[in-house]
C-alpha cells in the first residue's frame, strides 16, 4: 500500500494551524495530496468547537489575564484548552480508501482504538471509550472531531501529555461539571512522556492496526496558499472566532 | 428532479440540524457541488448536489434540529416539468408542516452585533447580552459598545495605549525564519567554559575572537561533518565546504555575513574577512554572495554581557555556536584556585541530524582549540 504522507506541519501562530488543517482536508478531497496524518500543537489556546458559543464555554477574563488565545476550528464538538504539552493528531484520508466506514461517525472507534494501541506500546493502557474519546485510568486524555466532504474524511483529536490542568480549568469552567475528569498522561504515570516518542506510537499504533504506513512529507504550495487566503479570510477574523 | 434529505451520520442518530447553506435559494448548483453543511453531536459533513440544476426550495433553517432523513432541499433540472415541481414542493411542505421541529437556537446564543462591537465588547469586558443594539434590527454596534463602557463604575479603566510596529523588511524575514527554524528541529543545546587567556594574547596582536572562533569551528567541523549538514526530507547532505556565517547586530535587526572556505584560510586571512564583512555589514553594502551559503553559524552576543543563551538555529543548518562574554572566573588548578578569563560556548544542534556525545565532542574539540589557538595553525 502507498505510504501516507506524515506531516510535522506546525505554525506558532494557532490561527495557522486551524487554516492548514482545513488547506490539506481540501487537498486531500481533491485529491490534490495523498492521504496524510499530522502532528502538530497550539501554544495556550483554547480551541471552541465549530457552533460552541464561547460565552457558555470559556471564561473570556481569565483568558484575557492568561493571554490565552481564542480560536474557534471548523469541526465540531466541545471546547478544550491547548498548550505545548497537548499533541493534536490529524487524520486525512480519501473515502475511497478501504479504511473508510460507511456510517461517518465509525471513524472515531477507527483511530480512536488505533492511537489507543499505540499508546498501549508506551505501557499505557489506554481505551477508546464511545462515542469519541480516549481514557486512561477512567480519565479523559483524547477527544476527537470529524469532518467529511464528498471525497475526503478529516478525523483529529486532541492528547493531553503533560498539558497545564490547572490552566485548563480555569479557562474552561463547565469542565468542573463534566460526566469525565480531566486528565494527562504525566500527571497519571508521574513520569516523562517524551512528545517525540508519543509521535512513534501513535504511528506505530496506526501501522499494527490498518497497516498504514508513512513517509515524511510537507506542506504543497497549493495548501499553504489555500492555508493563507483562510487564515487572512477567515480564521484570523473576530468575525469567525466569536461568531456564537 | 431530485430531493436532498439530511444524512444519518451516527449510527443511533434520531435528528440532526444544518450547520449552513453554502447557497441560496434560487442558486444555481453544480452536481457534486457542495450546497450545504449538516451536523450532528460530534461531526459536520458537506452535503453536494446530487445533480446540476437549481436550488429551488429550501426546507430547513439553520441551526434547528429536525429529524434524520428529512427532505431539507429540492434540486431542479432544467427538463423538470414545472408544475410538476410546484405540485411536489406544496405535497412536501404539508408533510413537512406536520413534522415536529425543535425551536431554533435561542437568540442570546446568537447576538447579532458587529465585527468591530464585538472586538471592543471583548477588549472591554462587556457581556453582549446586556448592551440593547441601535444598529438594523437590534444589531450591536461600535457606539452601542462605548456607551456601555461610560456607563461602567468609575474604576472601569481603558486599555493601555498601544504602539503598533508593523512586522516588515528584515524583522519580518528574522520573524519568518527563527519561527520555522525553531518549529522544525528539535534543538538541543549544550554548554561548555573555556579559558579565554591564550585567546586574549592573541587578541592583543589583531586578532579577534570572532576570527579564532570561526577558524576553531571550521578546523573541528572537519572531525564532524555531521555537523556541517542539512536535512532535506529524510536525506542528512553534509556540505563540502565550510562556510562560516557570523550573526552581526545592525539597525534593522540581525545579519549573518559568510566567511567562506574557512577552513582553508589561515587566521589572519579569516581575521581581514570578518573586519571586513562587520564594516559592510554595518554600511549596509553587503552583497548577496557574502551573505548566503553560509553552511554553519556563529552567533557573538559577550558584548551585551549575555553569558549563556539558546541560539537558533539559521535554516537550512544543522547547528549554530553561541558566545557568551569573556569574564574573569575562579579556576580550580592543582587544587589551588587561580582566577582566569572564561568564555561560555552555547551549542545548539538539530537532534534530528546528531546526538548529544557527537555534539558534545565537537563542542569539546572546539574548546580544545579555543584554549590552544597554536594548533589552528596546523
Amino acid at each position: 500500500m502507498e505510504a501516507w504522507r506524515l506531516l510535522n506541519a506546525e505554525f506558532a501562530d494557532p490561527y495557522m494551524n486551524i487554516a492548514v488543517e482545513e488547506a490539506v482536508l481540501i487537498a486531500v478531497n481533491e485529491n490534490l495530496s495523498p492521504n496524510t496524518v499530522r502532528f502538530w500543537r497550539n501554544v495556550n489556546s483554547v480551541v471552541v468547537g465549530r457552533n460552541q458559543s464561547i460565552n457558555k464555554a470559556v471564561d473570556l477574563n481569565v483568558c484575557k489575564k492568561l493571554g490565552v488565545t481564542i480560536i474557534r476550528r471548523f469541526t465540531g464538538g466541545g471546547t478544550v484548552y491547548q498548550d505545548h504539552g497537548n499533541l493534536n493528531w490529524s487524520i486525512f484520508f480519501r473515502r475511497s480508501n478501504p479504511i473508510s466506514p460507511i456510517i461517518i461517525s465509525d471513524v472515531f472507534k477507527i483511530f480512536g482504538k488505533a492511537v489507543a494501541k499505540g499508546l498501549e506500546l508506551l505501557g499505557i493502557n489506554a481505551n477508546f471509550y464511545p462515542p469519541n474519546m480516549i481514557q486512561f485510568n477512567g480519565k479523559k486524555i483524547s477527544g476527537l472531531a470529524a469532518y467529511a466532504k464528498r471525497d475526503a474524511i478529516l478525523c483529529h483529536g486532541t492528547l493531553l501529555i503533560s498539558t497545564n490542568l490547572d490552566i485548563l480549568s480555569e479557562v474552561l469552567p463547565l469542565h468542573k461539571n463534566s460526566l469525565t475528569e480531566v486528565t494527562c498522561l504525566e500527571k497519571e504515570l508521574k513520569r516523562q512522556v517524551p512528545l517525540s516518542i508519543v509521535r512513534a506510537s501513535i504511528l506505530q499504533g496506526l501501522e499494527e492496526s490498518y497497516d498504514i504506513k508513512t513517509k515524511l512529507g510537507s506542506l504543497s504550495e497549493k495548501e499553504m496558499e489555500k492555508a493563507k487566503a483562510s487564515y487572512y479570510e477567515k480564521y484570523s477574523g473576530s468575525e469567525w472566532n466569536f461568531k456564537y | 428532479m431530485q430531493t436532498v434529505i439530511l444524512p444519518r451520520l451516527d449510527e443511533d442518530q434520531k435528528s440532526g440540524m444544518i450547520l449552513e447553506w453554502l447557497k441560496g435559494e434560487g442558486a444555481e448548483v453544480e452536481k457534486d457541488e457542495p450546497i450545504v453543511i449538516v451536523m450532528s453531536e460530534k461531526i459536520m459533513m458537506d452535503v453536494s448536489a446530487p445533480v446540476s440544476g437549481k436550488l429551488y426550495k429550501i426546507f430547513a433553517q439553520e441551526n434547528v434540529e429536525m429529524p434524520v432523513g428529512q427532505i431539507i432541499a429540492v434540486i431542479v433540472e432544467p427538463s423538470d416539468d414545472p408544475n410538476i415541481v410546484s405540485r411536489f414542493v406544496e405535497e412536501a411542505k404539508r408533510s413537512l408542516a406536520g413534522v415536529e421541529v425543535k425551536e431554533p437556537r435561542k437568540p442570546e446564543e446568537k447576538v447579532p452585533i458587529s465585527p468591530l462591537a464585538r472586538k471592543l465588547a471583548e477588549q472591554y469586558g462587556i457581556d453582549v447580552a446586556t448592551v440593547k443594539g441601535s444598529g438594523p434590527e437590534g444589531r450591536i454596534v461600535k457606539e452601542d459598545i462605548l456607551r456601555a463602557v461610560e456607563e461602567l463604575k468609575p474604576e472601569a479603566k481603558a486599555p493601555p495605549r498601544i504602539l503598533t510596529i508593523p512586522l516588515t523588511g528584515i524583522r519580518k524575514i528574522i520573524a519568518e525564519r527563527v519561527s520555522s527554524s525553531h518549529l522544525a528541529a528539535p534543538h538541543v543545546t549544550l554548554t561548555m567554559d573555556a579559558n579565554a587567556s591564550e585567546a586574549n594574547k592573541l587578541k592583543e596582536t589583531g586578532i579577534s575572537y570572532n576570527a579564532i572562533l570561526i577558524k576553531a569551528v571550521a578546523k573541528a567541523l572537519q572531525s564532524y561533518p555531521i555537523l556541517n549538514s542539512t536535512l532535506e526530507g529524510d536525506q542528512i547532505k553534509q556540505f563540502e565546504d565550510v562556510n562560516i556565517g557570523l550573526a552581526v547586530a545592525i539597525k534593522e535587526g540581525l545579519i549573518a555575513p559568510v566567511v567562506h572556505d574557512a577552513e582553508k584560510k589561515t587566521l589572519a586571512e579569516i581575521n581581514i574577512a570578518v573586519e571586513d564583512l562587520i564594516r559592510k555589514a554595518r554600511e549596509n553594502r553587503l552583497s548577496v554572495s557574502e551573505v548566503t551559503g553560509g553552511t554553519f553559524t556563529i552567533s557573538n552576543l559577550g558584548m551585551f554581557e549575555v553569558d549563556v543563551f539558546t541560539p537558533i538555529i539559521t535554516p537550512g543548518q544543522s547547528a549554530i555556536l553561541g558566545i557568551g562574554r569573556v569574564v574573569d572566573k575562579p579556576h580550580v588548578v592543582s587544587a589551588r584556585i587561580e582566577i582566569k578569563p572564561t568564555v561560555t560556548f552555547s551549542l545548539s544542534f538539530d537532534h534530528r541530524i546528531a546526538d548529544g556525545a557527537v555534539a558534545a565532542q565537537f563542542l569539546q574539540l572546539v574548546k580544545k582549540f579555543f584554549e590552544n589557538p597554536h594548533l589552528l595553525s596546523s
